[in-house]
């Protein structure tokens, strides 16, 4: 988009604004916090009758707090204040200034650093004003215009909306913001760039980095991916150059999932078309087509992969996106027509790139797709979109849980089916920093041993030796290989990887997933003949050792907690409290705002469905509800088994809780 | 006056390597706090979007072929 400049309209050079999209939805952080990535700024919009919501806190913590985006505040649908609140002028006033000061502390919270990131309406980095009917102002606009706060209260209350949008017009005001206070490219990469990077500032790349520099190596990221219906669902990439030129003719490789592509039209996205730009320098936003990747990814000019291999892992990437959820329900979905297995699988894989919150995974035996996303709505949409091109029946939402140990296991010893191979294996549970490292994803299966090690052992405590020696991270897992002068090791060290993968897939309690579980194997005889340790014979040595050390290690099953933030009209929050009781919920706060009581608290992800229609109905749908991940937490005792057996069952598993029965032949017996 | 909706400007100013009047930007709101509706002004002084429908269509009604652009 370009605009002339609002002060000097005759200035030949014009302002340009690239603006990536952000949806408003739970459902869609992960989409939120990439086009924050992208993006040198924020402006934050917050409604002046609801005030501060669970999503604008979250938006600020990912905009200012994670991602450097300097902050605007614009106070829309104040008109809301005057006729549905009926507020004088001087409490009208005194509400925005309360948003402004409620904005400014969440600021401050997460940029305390003596920053001048706060804003102010003295200062014109705060706009009052309706969007629905095309007003609104800063300071500095009303007093150009010889106008005063009361003359724009007057002409309201008169019902002189017309007047306010001729001469008050919403865009003046936040043009301005955008001009005044938010940094251009080359100003916002100086300091943006050591925080959301990974790599050393010194090198050649770092330098470019911070300067923004179109000469620079050819380094960006893609932020965004969207299917079209009308192009046949072909994908668009959105993403930006932070260092060097982006040429039309380069081949690009991703640094995820290790693949050099070729573009087909590279160009700036303008509203739904691509306009074409056969070189886009650093500094800009992009658009192209020719391949699709997961959104998120960071790319260089395939030309300079380094010739040796283990240097690839080391180029560093941006640093991994903090995303504030986590995938805690699933649907089963299949294809109406069984021979659209395959195509299904397609269709589904492509979505998900666009929205890599979500998950999905074939489950062989009923050969249905399990897709889990962060809550209800995100998945409902997913569906919807993609029954679009290949009719599904899609089973009722289902809560994932996690299953976690809570002590150490001792040593179990078992071998292979055919004896020839033996593991000796314990567990443990991870401490709670390192599993903030993988939640993070600061820790991953694709980093280097050397950089991984460095940070388990400066972060998280760990011995040099046992953190260089991690064999696989995985979904919050880790294997490590606690033995020494094994032989023969590498033969079956994928095998043995895949078998920890299908164990922390499906794990034993119920089948579901594994979380927070260090797994140590502290000897392997390897059997000399490979004919002897092929994959289907050690996978029951290892599922055996550790499911028999799980067992050991008092298991638990844990479920997703959502925080909640209800904010309800006076004098009905009893209602909401009594309802949140109900559900198993817990209330940490009840804060009174005006005629407004805020309840504050959380609620197992399992309790939510349906609690939106039940406050509704209790408040005569004028209370505000948002919601948001919070962790895992264990499901109280007197109902665990219950929820194990109702899992199993519906699983098709034997209706029992797991015992080591299953596992025991396996169990090693010197002779 | 600039001729903001001419491609080749567009092209010319992301090419150029001056960055004092760039701008990259989001809006960011809670559900329903009206990001959509203000950002069609920005697009109308933009001239992207008709200045009636500003405010009254949204960006998500051009899969249901209702935005026009001028």
């Amino acid at each position: 988009m370009a605009f002339n400049d609002p002060r000097k309209p005759d200035e030949p050079e014009p302002y340009i604004f690239q603006l990536n999209d952000t949806p408003g939805h739970i459902s869609f952080t992960g989409e939120v916090s990439r086009a924050l990535r992208g993006s040198d700024g924020a402006i934050i919009l917050v409604d002046a009758l609801e005030g501060i919501m669970t999503q604008t806190e979250t938006n600020i913590r990912l905009a200012v707090g994670e991602e450097y985006c300097k902050p605007v505040l614009f106070i829309n649908k104040v008109d809301r204040l005057i006729s549905e609140l009926k507020l004088s002028p001087k409490d009208t006033y005194a509400k925005i200034d309360k948003i402004t000061n409620e904005v400014n502390e969440l600021i401050k919270k997460v940029r305390p650093d003596g920053s001048d990131w706060g804003i102010d309406f003295a200062k014109n980095s705060v706009a009052v004003g309706s969007a629905k009917h095309g007003w609104g102002f800063t300071y500095e606009i009303l007093k150009e215009k010889g106008y005063t706060p009361i003359t724009v209260f007057e002409k309201y209350t008169e019902g002189d909306i017309a007047w306010l949008r001729e001469n008050l017009p919403l865009d003046e005001p936040m043009l301005r913001m955008v001009v005044d206070h938010l940094p251009n490219p080359i100003e916002a990469s100086k300091y943006r760039i050591q925080h959301l990077w990974g790599g050393d500032m010194d090198s050649e790349l770092g330098q470019a980095l911070a300067k923004s520099d179109p000469n620079g190596p050819l380094y960006g990221m893609i932020t965004k991916l969207f299917l079209d219906p009308k192009r046949n669902y072909q994908a668009t990439l959105i993403g930006r150059v932070f260092s060097g030129t982006f040429d039309q003719t380069d081949s690009i490789y991703l640094l995820g999932s290790r693949t050099a592509n070729r573009v087909k039209r590279l160009g700036v996205m303008e509203i739904t078309d691509i306009l074409d730009i056969p070189k886009v320098p650093a500094g800009n936003l992009f658009a192209l087509y020719g391949f699709i990747c997961p959104s998120g990814e960071t790319f260089i000019n395939a030309q300079d992969i380094p010739k040796n291999k283990d240097e690839v892992s080391s180029i560093p990437s941006f640093e991994k996106i903090h995303y504030a959820c986590k995938a805690v329900v699933s649907r089963s979905i299949k294809p109406k027509d069984p021979h659209d297995l395959a195509k299904l699988g397609e269709v589904v894989g492509k979505w998900l790139q666009a929205d890599p919150t979500a998950e999905f995974r074939l489950n062989k035996e009923s050969m249905e797709y399990i897709l889990s996303g962060i809550d209800p709505l995100q998945i409902e949409i997913l569906t919807k979109r993609i029954d679009n091109q290949v009719k599904i029946e899609i089973g009722e939402p289902i809560i994932v849980y996690r299953e976690k140990i809570t002590k150490k296991s001792k040593e179990f010893h078992t071998k292979s089916t055919n004896t020839h191979n033996r593991l000796l294996l314990y567990i443990e549970p991870l401490d709670e920093k390192t599993e903030e490292l993988l939640d993070e994803g600061r820790i991953t299966d694709l980093q280097n041993e050397k950089e991984r090690a460095q940070i388990l052992r400066e972060e998280a405590g760990w011995e040099t030796k046992e953190a260089r020696r991690i064999v696989d991270v995985y979904k919050g897992n880790l294997l490590v290989n606690g033995a020494s002068g094994l032989q023969r090791f590498d033969r079956i060290k994928n095998d043995l990887i895949s078998s920890f993968r299908n164990w922390v897939e499906e794990c034993i309690l119920a089948k579901e997933p594994a979380l927070g579980i260090k797994a140590v194997f502290t000897d392997l005889v390897i059997h000399e003949d490979p004919r002897h340790t092929q994959f289907a014979q050690t996978a029951s040595m290892s599922y055996s050792a550790l499911s028999l050390a799980m067992l050991n290690a008092e298991p638990h099953i844990f479920e997703p907690i959502q925080k909640i933030d209800v904010k309800t009209p006076e004098g009905t929050e009893g209602g909401v409290n009594a309802i949140i009781n109900k559900h198993r919920g817990r209330i940490n706060n009840v804060i009174p705002e005006g005629e407004y009581v805020r309840v504050q608290g959380q609620i197992p992800a399992a309790e939510i469905i349906g609690i939106a229609d039940e406050i509704r109905s209790s408040t005569q749908g004028r209370a505000f509800f948002g919601y948001e991940f919070k962790g895992f937490e264990k499901v109280p005792p007197s109902l665990e088994e219950e929820v194990i057996l109702d899992i199993r069952k519906r699983k098709g598993m034997p209706e029992e809780m797991a015992s080591t029965k299953s596992w025991d032949r396996f169990i090693y017996k010197r002779t | 006056m600039v001729k903001v909706k001419n491609p080749d400007e567009i092209a010319k100013l992301v090419t150029s390597g001056s960055y004092e009047k760039k701008r990259i930007f989001s809006i960011t709101a809670h559900i329903d706090h009206g990001k959509t509706t203000a950002t069609d002004y920005l697009l109308r002084r933009a001239g992207l979007m008709r200045p009636e429908d500003a405010g009254q269509l949204q960006m998500t009604d051009i899969d249901k072929g209702k935005l026009y652009l001028l």
